[in-house]
């Protein structure tokens, strides 16, 4: 058991985060539009250099949103099938996995089973641009052929690619697109596309009040094979957003008749009808079973010539983790779930009972923090000595190695709170020099030891211990975050009762501040490994999901002022005066970002998994060792 | 709760058998079954409502709770829900679309609750008849066995596995087997549920060890019932009249005790279909069958209220009308029964 | 009936070579083995239950970062879960609580039960017809999904539980109770009471209450056990003690679900344990029952 917790400890590292990478996709991404101001075509793949880190954001300088650029992508037209050069890729074969619930179909129907969905992001359904399945860096067209980008930087045209037929037959053609589009700006018959959110924010609305067409639609059809979408203004994480997992495109022919259906309700795609008939991925869908199983088959006509090589995929909902664990060992899955689906032991204990296992870790897309309640006593007003000093003290006992260790399996990494983790604004090695977010070890120990003194001087000691509460989740680790807190600041005289209850409760709790610390996720909307793009705040105006009722005077200012910025160069002194406010004041203590594991068999070529948990997890280009 | 079969239908000697009586006695049962089943499903459908927070947040938030969500949202779904109106509108509504048969659709899969329930249904079906099976070839020769070694060891011992199994929480039970089959065997069951049907042999495969489960937790009772029951037939006088002829002992077990035993115990057995019932709900979750149980587990981490009540009624359902068949199988079977 | 013969043995006078308490729990012990073994199980609960707490080997709610999901070994015996606490200490500290839950509900019950039962019983017509509904729309409910359909209206804390075990079982104890009434009704010296003009709820304290305690006890005794178990499985349901309370079935819950194939010693300890005691409240029920009530013997 020792040796688990020794395997345990390769863990914070934002380098090994960086190595898993290999290269930030947005570095491609920007190359993609910095080659493009040559006007040349650039296949983004190409300059890609799998093996080594990431370049730093220097090099990669996207073009300011005021300089006029005109950029071009075109991958290869019909990329041929590679497979490792060492071994001959061999057809046929199924492969199984697990999904903990088989409910809902369409991805664009957000309301349960985000997992099967996602796994079919890349199998089934296909997106209009992707990240490639082989780097998993940079961007390729899917069922776009190219696209390029106005002088501006607020128009993308996207030229369709040739060719594809859905699983029914038909062609693929830009009203297929453009039918997607309206789900995702318009939401008709209340089309729930919540975890498509980035497309509805960048795109100008394209139908008025009364159905007819704006004057500059935030889509257009402009050909068979092109369309425009028209942004509210230039926004460089346009084509991240449109990488996210969940951004996928359906043929218009089921969809239409659901958006346009006279009841005013929106309905999932029903299988049983043929509707999941309309998809363009490498695998058309075969039967289904509701909470049962759900089948895919190799799609003959698929636009990759020769892909995929698997003969399908079969994929049955276990809801129990012992059950998916004994499927695992005995042969009846090959994979897990696309979502969180194993701990930590769990994987261990399949990686010794079936020896080869291969077990790629995905980065989850949220990064959680313990918020403090400012605005009341004991933990506010900011500027009060008191208050000051005992959020200081509570930042220096709080051990973020712990807090992995405790709740997330000890896999997670470190995170500053917000979205100022990347090792672009500060290196791992100068987060850890902050205040708080030293390695476990004799630094910490004084740190702990500081706190405790600090706590002292406030009048706290072993006979007067602070009583307050933490708000929690009521289950896993979100719960495990909190009793990780308590155990800590027991040490410094600090008693915590950890309150559960559900999210809906909490929220309702945390609106009227009537809380004193809670421990939340903060997601991310799209796939950006280096989060070049990603928002700092994307749900509330004054400040994502801080719900500390503080900010500090001019993060508000700073904030809008990285957020027109595409160059990582011009944002991260920005950023990095922004971490110096929060670490400063000590509201929001950024903790860990976790990660999550996903087994799976050890004879699997060809695949690469993604790099974060939210991404395209095709199986097009796997095949099976004989 | 499964120990008082008899307790709850005590026995009155003073009464007179009297087929009027019995007449008034079946036909107010059930007119009384109605009146209960409106009870439960007022109970159900109220105390579903009385959860604390926001249904619409509830459901909007995710399983995990996770998700956000906006006002606009929620009122959204207060309206599509309902909740506005006032609680007995909201039930009378709810009566009047179960009574025209429409069961109404899950918040999650958007499709009808009818359906899902009758797709699930002969799923669960399955795995009870099976259970009953198991429960039949444990508790019934093992009862017999136990009764005829009355406080010898082996009576002890077989008096214990039967307690065990009332003893052993059902999951703790399959979990055990599940981690036993696939460490130990390196077998699990083979994904994918098919109907006896369909393809008997792999379903056999996939209910064998669940059944076993549920019927190991369920068969304690019937155990300690046919040994009691048993016991005493065997001190009848026809059992001293057929062993005084010089019968073997088997043949009088066997051919006059058992037999004769076996009739209560069998009906008492018809109450517990109820339980066998709600027993699935934690043996399908964890056996992978996709019942009713795991149906009602699936709904209330999703929040599927409309679904909630739907499967909880239903599970009431199944109970009020094993006890129902059974009371009247008792009565006719039982003349000394108290017709009240 | 051999049995009760032997029971009849047990108030023969006692030979002065032992105290006569001891020689009737040897003679108890002998013929009644099963339940002799439940007394002791009981026994050692309560005393691990009193005195646990201040023999504890390691700190209960203590996380360690350091010691996550060791396996058993010789600082901790039965290993240490995930958030690195000592199990031992956990299971040992469980047992109070669960007993709490089994305890308090059960007197919840029985006293609801008998207050119900016997007035039901007692004063008949159109009160006992309304309380007979009451109860039968109870019993009809499968008693884990009634427990689960209170807990998601109540919310979760250990009060609820009991609250919702209580509601769950006191129609039992009515039911029993009251057909115990029913009969008591017709006793001659009930209906000499009833003549000599005591009051109703003086015959119902003094006469009916004191003759159902038999039947309640056994109910009781075979409550207690099934009262524990569901406990138990709302836990592992998720609707169950909140995970600040140790009690077994929250220790079998949650994140013992998560990490029971690579660690399952977080979950079988407990288990065991859980098991072991409804074992022992079983048997000893059983013998209680063949004692107290030979009728209803096996049954």
């Amino acid at each position: 058991m020792a040796n688990v917790i020794k395997r345990g400890v390769t863990m914070f590292s934002i380098t090994l985060l960086r190595r898993l990478i290999a290269v930030g996709m947005a570095a491609g991404l920007l190359t993609v539009i910095a080659c493009g101001s040559s006007e040349e075509a650039a296949a983004p793949a190409a300059t890609a250099t799998p093996t080594s880190l990431p370049a730093l954001p220097t090099i990669a300088v996207a073009a300011p949103a005021a300089t006029p650029t005109v950029a071009v992508a075109a991958p290869a037209a019909t990329p041929t099938p590679k497979p490792p050069a060492a071994d001959k890729a061999v057809y046929g074969g199924r492969i199984g996995k697990s999904e903990t619930v088989i409910t809902v179909f369409d991805p664009h129907n957000s309301r349960a089973g985000y997992g099967l969905q996602l796994g079919m992001v890349g199998n089934l359904f296909s997106q209009l641009v992707r990240v490639p399945l082989d780097t998993r860096t940079g961007v390729e067209g899917d069922l776009a052929e190219s696209w390029s980008i106005s002088a501006d930087g607020s128009e993308y045209t996207f030229n369709i690619r040739d060719g594809v037929v859905d699983h029914d037959g038909n062609p693929l053609t830009a009203d297929d697109i453009y039918a997607n589009m309206v789900r995702y700006v318009e939401r008709p018959n209340g089309v729930s596309v919540r975890r498509q959110g980035c497309v509805r924010n960048y795109v100008n609305s394209i139908l008025d009040e009364n159905g007819k067409t704006e004057a500059s639609p935030g889509a257009e059809v402009l050909s068979d094979d092109s369309i425009i979408i028209r942004l509210a203004g230039p926004r460089a994480a346009f084509i991240p957003c449109m990488t996210g997992g969940f951004v996928m495109f359906h043929a218009d022919t089921y969809i239409k008749g659901i958006d346009a259906d006279a009841s005013g309700e929106n309905r999932d795609l029903d299988p049983s009808k043929g509707e999941l008939g309309g998809e363009f991925g490498p695998f058309k869908f075969s039967s289904v079973e509701i909470n049962n199983f759900f089948k895919v088959d190799k799609n003959p006509n698929y636009y990759r010539d020769g892909l995929p090589y698997l003969d399908g995929i079969d994929i049955y909902e276990v809801p129990d983790e012992t059950a998916r664990v004994a499927a695992f060992k005995t042969g009846r899955i090959d994979t897990s779930c696309t979502w969180v689906c194993f701990s930590k032991a769990n994987v261990e204990s399949i990686e010794k009972d079936v020896p080869g296992t291969v077990t790629p870790a995905l980065v989850a897309i949220g990064y959680r923090s313990y918020q403090i309640n400012t605005r009341n006593a004991p933990f506010g007003p900011v500027g009060n000595p008191d208050a000051d000093n005992l959020r200081k003290a509570i930042n220096l006992a709080v051990s973020r190695d712990v807090v992995n260790k405790l709740a997330f399996d000890g896999i997670g990494f470190l995170s500053p709170p917000y979205y100022i983790g990347w090792d672009w604004i500060h290196t791992e090695d100068e987060w850890r020099a902050m205040e708080g977010y030293a390695r476990a070890g004799a630094k910490k120990d004084a740190e702990i030891a500081q706190a405790k003194t600090i706590m002292e001087g406030l009048g706290y000691g072993p006979n007067n211990r602070l009583k307050t509460s933490s708000l929690s989740a009521t289950a896993g680790q979100g719960l495990r975050e909190n009793e990780a807190l308590q155990s800590m600041l027991s040490e410094i005289y600090i008693d915590i009762e950890v309150i559960k209850m559900d999210w809906a409760t909490r929220s309702a709790r945390l609106e009227g501040f009537d809380f004193e610390i809670f421990s939340d996720s903060v997601g991310a909307p799209f796939v950006d490994p280096d989060a070049y793009h990603t928002n700092i705040f994307f749900l509330f105006e004054d400040g994502s999901r801080n719900r500390t009722g503080y900010l500090p005077a001019g993060w508000k200012a700073l904030h809008d002022k990285q957020t027109v910025l595409n160059s990582p160069a011009e944002r991260a002194p920005i950023l990095r005066e922004m971490a110096a406010m929060t670490i400063k004041d000590n509201f929001m203590l950024g903790t860990v970002r976790p990660a999550v594991q996903q087994p799976h068999r050890g004879n699997w070529r060809g695949y690469v998994a993604p790099v974060l948990d939210g991404s395209n997890f095709s199986f097009e280009e796997l095949w099976l060792a004989p | 709760m499964r120990v008082y079969g008899l307790l709850e239908k005590p026995i009155d000697s003073h009464l007179k058998k009297s087929r009027t009586r019995m007449r008034k006695y079946v036909l107010r049962r059930l007119l009384l079954f109605i009146p209960t089943l409106i009870g439960v499903s007022m109970a159900v459908f109220t105390l579903l409502r009385i959860i604390p927070g926001d249904i619409a947040a509830l459901i909007l938030s995710g399983p995990s709770g996770e998700l956000t969500y906006t006002q606009e949202d929620v009122d959204e779904l207060r309206e599509e829900m309902g909740l506005n109106n006032p609680i007995y509108i909201q039930y009378l509504n709810w009566m009047s679309e179960l009574l025209r048969g429409d069961l109404g659709n899950s918040f999650v899969t958007k499709l009808s609750i009818g359906e899902q329930v009758r797709r699930q249904l002969p799923i669960t079906m399955q795995l009870a008849f099976f259970s009953m099976i198991v429960i039949s070839v444990i508790s019934i020769p093992i009862g017999v066995l136990a009764a005829v070694k009355q406080d010898s060891a082996i009576d002890y011992l077989l008096r214990s596995f039967a307690i065990l199994g009332l003893a052993m929480p059902s999951f703790f039970v399959a979990l055990l087997v599940v981690l036993i089959l696939s460490v130990g065997l390196h077998w699990s069951a083979p994904l994918g549920f098919v109907s006896l049907w369909n393809d008997p042999i792999t379903s056999f495969q996939q209910l064998f060890f669940p059944a076993i489960a549920l019927g190991f937790a369920s068969s304690g009772l019937l155990v300690r019932m046919t040994r009691a029951q048993l016991l005493e037939v065997l001190r009848e006088d026809y059992v001293r009249t057929a062993r005084a002829k010089g019968l073997a002992e088997g043949a009088v077990i066997l051919r006059h005790a058992v037999r004769n035993a076996l009739l209560p115990v069998i009906t008492i057995g018809g109450t517990q279909i109820g339980f066998l019932f709600s027993g699935t709900v934690i043996i399908e979750t964890i056996f992978n069958i996709p019942g009713v149980g795991r149906g009602l587990i699936s709904a209330l981490n999703s929040r599927d209220l409309p679904a909630i009540q739907v499967y909880i009624i239903y599970f009431a359902g199944i109970a009020l009308v094993s006890n129902l068949i059974v009371d009247l199988m008792y009565a006719w079977l039982d003349p000394r029964i108290r017709y009240g | 009936m051999a049995e009760e013969q032997k029971i009849q043995a047990l108030d023969t006078p006692a030979k002065p070579l032992l105290s006569g308490r001891l020689r009737k729990w040897l003679r108890f012990a002998r013929q009644k083995p099963l339940g002799a073994t439940g007394v002791a199980i009981l026994v050692l609960t309560a005393i691990i239950g009193v005195i646990g707490p201040s023999m504890t080997p390691h700190e209960p709610l203590k996380a360690d970062a350091y010691a996550i999901l060791l396996s058993p070994n010789n600082i901790y015996w039965f290993g240490t879960d995930v958030m690195g606490r000592d199990i031992l200490t956990r299971v040992i500290l469980g047992a109070r609580v669960s007993l709490y839950v089994g305890i308090v509900s059960m007197l919840a019950a029985a006293t609801l039960g008998s207050i119900i039962g016997v007035t039901s019983g007692y004063f008949g017509g159109k009160y006992d017809i309304i309380i007979q509904r009451f109860v039968d729309a109870l019993s009809a409910f499968p008693s884990l999904l009634l427990a689960i359909a209170l807990m998601a209206a109540f919310g979760q804390s250990l009060n609820n539980i009991i609250l919702a075990l209580a509601i769950i079982f006191t129609p039992r104890f009515t039911r029993v109770i009251r057909a115990v009434t029913l009969s008591l009704k017709e006793v001659p010296y009930i209906e000499a009471a009833r003549t000599i003009g005591c009051s109703n709820i003086r015959i119902m304290a003094l006469h009916v209450f004191p003759n159902t305690f038999a039947s309640v006890m056994v109910v009781s005794t075979a409550s207690v056990g099934t009262m524990i178990i569901i406990e138990a499985s709302l836990s592992f349901l998720g609707v169950g003690t909140p995970s600040h309370i140790i009690s077994w079935g929250a220790m079998l819950s949650g994140d013992t679900q998560a990490y029971f194939s690579g660690a399952p010693w977080i979950g079988i300890f407990p288990g065991m344990a859980l098991t072991i005691v409804v074992f022992g409240i079983n048997v000893f029920g059983d013998a209680l029952r063949d004692i107290l009530d030979p009728k209803l013997r096996g049954r």
